[in-house]
């Protein structure tokens, strides 16, 4: 099933791109190209959190990374959704699990994705998603990986995770069948810091206001386009992006804004009225907080160091202040005058301490919403509620109010 | 409040069996075990109301001053909502001081030596927080030797159902509870006091038997309805028992941070610790051991880390599995009615609920 959908939308953006260059059809198609080479027979798979883990390793390998999260999302994305959830519920995961975990489970006893060779994930962002790793490779018979991520940067915490990525690095060698050469570790690392500096471009273009994307895929693009990490392809992406956005912004015809969110965490992988809504209110996210760029320059004559220090960073790690870090910064420099929070019900590393969020907006004159949506059940999805929930914070933005 | 704080020592609480209590002890300081009485929508105005019912509890009791007594609280990473809890904590509650810990969620030789580290820092910490002139390694393996000797205790009071039921669960469950009211020198009395008078019952007079494990158990309640019924509990299975009090640190070691790191890591495992497959063949043994007919598994609302190992454990049992979800309490005539039709089914030889 999901190697159909992975055939169908290759063909289809293949097809587009054959008469244009266009940044989502480039994006969809080298997505699903890549986890469609997951299939493929005697391809080595790592199964990985390409938003978590440093994806310039398995750049390296002769290896697909295919990323259970993000694939269980293409699944959400269709009407296979609901009974992929229900198969795991059959077998006893409860509702109160994450959806998008509890989409991969049934997925692996749908024998729905590819087999893996190796399981690597990371102690953040959150328990479930290392949990979920766990339990697939009990399933799978498959060895399980997990960078445990300590949540302070000292000299004991780089070397920890030093260890550990050498450790991986040298466990997918075993998978490949070849030695990891660090020589193109090298490389993939120059590779991201070459990707790092179109990232900076692309935020300082994002910042044009009116806004000139969409939200949904600057979401979405903020978390799997980590797929592409290390690897030129990256930097290629983010170049077609970034000609599309000036091209726009240059057109003049751009949609009107009133109104500029910085969007915390997620977003619903199913189709949904939140961003139409958002749309006809004139609300852009204007910045996601995935999108943001946490992390320096990566070493590239040291790049496990580097590449530890970049997980370190990630403001996922470590207390909820990490996240709210910049904020005036990140105001002042993208125009932003509210803020949302999709609190997802089992994204309790995310939404449990809402409250510092909220407060820390508040101290500073800024609006905020908490949206409690799934990010991957359409049950019990409301749309006249959204609609309500998002034109009445539209309405209060309009007349000054709502702190 | 739970009786011992006696206004004359410094009392550091604890919610979590991974917190080494012999670091807090060598500070000169009283490890308290924080078992909040439960009100988890108390503090949803805070902290989000899809949370795991035993953080709401334990935010909800502080926010009331309920244990203004303690001189602070020692919180790990033991899971998300506990992360967060932490947050939650420095800001809303600054009259009770967050010491954080972050104990890693593996136990190879890398995490060992990283959890080493981080113990150093913790007793830095908590002598820079508390103003204490220092930890010496004396005082540690002073006090890791006390820990033990608990450790041992407590061994013979688990030995006292392997094989079969002789001791009620409910006075076990009743003893962990004393075990978080009481001083090191009171609750070793107490041990040896609890296994001096401890009246064996008969395993042929239980209609069945059950192995009675999850996680945020606050009372015995559960467990006495259990056996009212005349049912043997043959295990009490939770993080107040043997993932608390199982496996000794080494004694005497030029390293005791490291002694403490390795048993730390190295003690009966929670779900929050990596490794399925392990925990799984643990539980395997802990039911065929006890020769029990059936398990109930108790997980508070949104314990994400249980949850996702429930499917599995219930696979992997052998015999009949109960799961009973709930909000803290205990104290609920739902649970019991389930468990009610649970022991029924067993006595007539039925299958998992």
């Amino acid at each position: 099933m999901l190697k159909n959908i992975l055939e169908f939308v290759e063909q289809q953006t293949t097809k587009t791109l054959q008469e244009k260059t266009n940044f989502r059809a480039a994006w969809y198609n080298e997505w699903f190209r890549l986890f469609l080479k997951a299939y493929e027979p005697d391809t080595k798979v790592a199964y990985t959190s390409s938003y978590a883990f440093p994806m310039e390793i398995l750049a390296a390998c002769d290896v697909i990374p295919f990323d259970f999260e993000v694939a269980g999302s293409i699944i959400s994305s269709t009407d296979m959704a609901i009974p992929t959830m229900e198969e795991a519920e059959s077998h006893g995961y409860s509702r109160d699990l994450c959806s998008f975990h509890r989409t991969d489970l049934g997925a692996v006893f749908k024998n729905d994705f590819p087999e893996p060779d190796l399981l690597i994930t990371t102690s953040y962002y959150c328990d479930g998603k290392a949990k979920t790793n766990d339990i697939l490779s009990h399933m799978l018979g498959k060895e399980a990986f997990l960078l445990y991520t300590p949540r302070e940067i000292n000299k004991d915490s780089i070397s920890y995770v030093v260890k550990q990525l050498r450790q991986v690095a040298s466990k997918i060698g075993e998978v490949t069948g070849q030695q990891f050469d660090e020589d193109r570790l090298k490389e993939t690392v120059r590779q991201s810091n070459q990707s790092r500096t179109t990232h900076l471009k692309l935020l300082d273009v994002l910042k044009n206001r009116p806004f000139p994307w969409n939200g949904s895929d600057f979401i979405a693009y903020s978390i799997n386009g980590n797929l592409f990490n290390g690897r030129p392809i990256r930097e290629k992406l983010d170049n077609i992006l970034l000609e599309e956005l000036k091209a726009r912004i240059a057109s003049g015809k751009l949609r009107p804004e009133r109104h500029r969110a910085y969007w915390f965490a997620w977003f619903p992988v199913y189709p949904s009225n939140l961003f139409e809504t958002m749309r006809d209110n004139q609300i852009s996210v204007a910045l996601c907080e995935n999108f943001q760029m946490y992390w320096d320059e990566i070493d590239e004559n040291h790049p496990f160091e580097g590449l530890a220090l970049k997980c370190l960073a990630n403001p996922f790690i470590g207390p909820t202040s990490r996240r709210i870090e910049g904020l005036d910064f990140i105001r002042e420099a993208f125009n932003i005058d509210c803020a949302i929070l999709f609190a997802t019900p089992a994204c309790r590393h995310s939404k449990s301490a809402f409250r510092l969020i909220q407060d820390s907006l508040a101290a500073r004159n800024i609006p905020f919403l908490m949206l409690d949506i799934d990010i991957s059940d359409p049950r019990g999805y409301a749309p006249e509620q959204v609609k309500t929930r998002i034109e009445a914070f539209a309405e209060m933005l309009d007349n000054g109010h709502g702190v | 409040m739970q009786a011992h704080l006696d206004g004359e020592s410094r009392y550091l609480g604890y919610a979590c069996s991974y917190v080494p209590l012999e670091i807090i002890m060598a500070a000169g300081m009283e490890p308290f075990r924080i078992l909040p009485q439960p009100a988890p929508s108390e503090a949803d105005t805070y902290i989000h109301p899809q949370t795991c019912f035993f953080a709401k509890s334990l935010l909800a009791s502080l926010l009331k001053g309920v244990y203004s007594q303690i001189n602070g609280i020692v919180l790990a990473n033991s899971c998300d909502a506990m992360s967060r809890l932490a947050d939650l904590i420095q800001q809303y509650s600054p009259d009770v001081p967050v010491v954080f810990l972050d104990v890693p969620k593996k136990k190879d030789a890398d995490s060992v030596k990283y959890f080493t580290t981080e113990l150093m820092r913790f007793a830095k910490r908590l002598t820079a927080q508390y103003q204490i002139s220092g930890i010496t390694e004396e005082n540690l393996n002073k006090e890791i030797k006390a820990c033990n000797q608990v450790r041992r205790l407590m061994e013979k009071v688990f030995a006292l159902q392997t094989g079969g039921s002789r001791v009620k669960g409910s006075d076990i469950f009743k003893l962990y509870i004393e075990g978080t009211r009481q001083d090191i020198s009171h609750f070793t009395e107490g041990i040896n006091d609890f296994l001096t008078k401890i009246q064996p019952i008969g395993p042929s007079d239980a209609k069945s038997r059950v192995v009675f494990t999850g996680n945020g158990i606050c009372n015995a309640s559960l467990i006495e309805h259990i056996e009212n019924a005349g049912v043997a509990v043959t295990v009490v299975d939770t993080c107040l028992g043997e993932r608390h009090y199982g496996t000794l640190v080494e004694e005497d070691t030029a390293d005791p941070y490291e002694a403490l790191a390795k048993r730390y890591l190295m003690k009966p495992p929670c779900a929050r610790m990596e490794g399925i497959g392990q925990r799984i063949i643990q539980f395997k043994e802990k039911v065929a051991s006890t020769t029990a007919d059936g398990v109930i598994c108790v997980v508070p609302k949104y314990c994400d880390f249980l949850l996702y190992e429930i499917p599995l454990l219930k696979d992997n049992a052998g015999v009949p599995f109960l799961v009973c979800e709930n909000d803290y309490s205990m104290d609920n005539e739902q649970i019991n009615a389930r468990v009610d039709a649970f022991l029924e089914m067993l006595e007539r030889g039925g299958e998992n609920a």
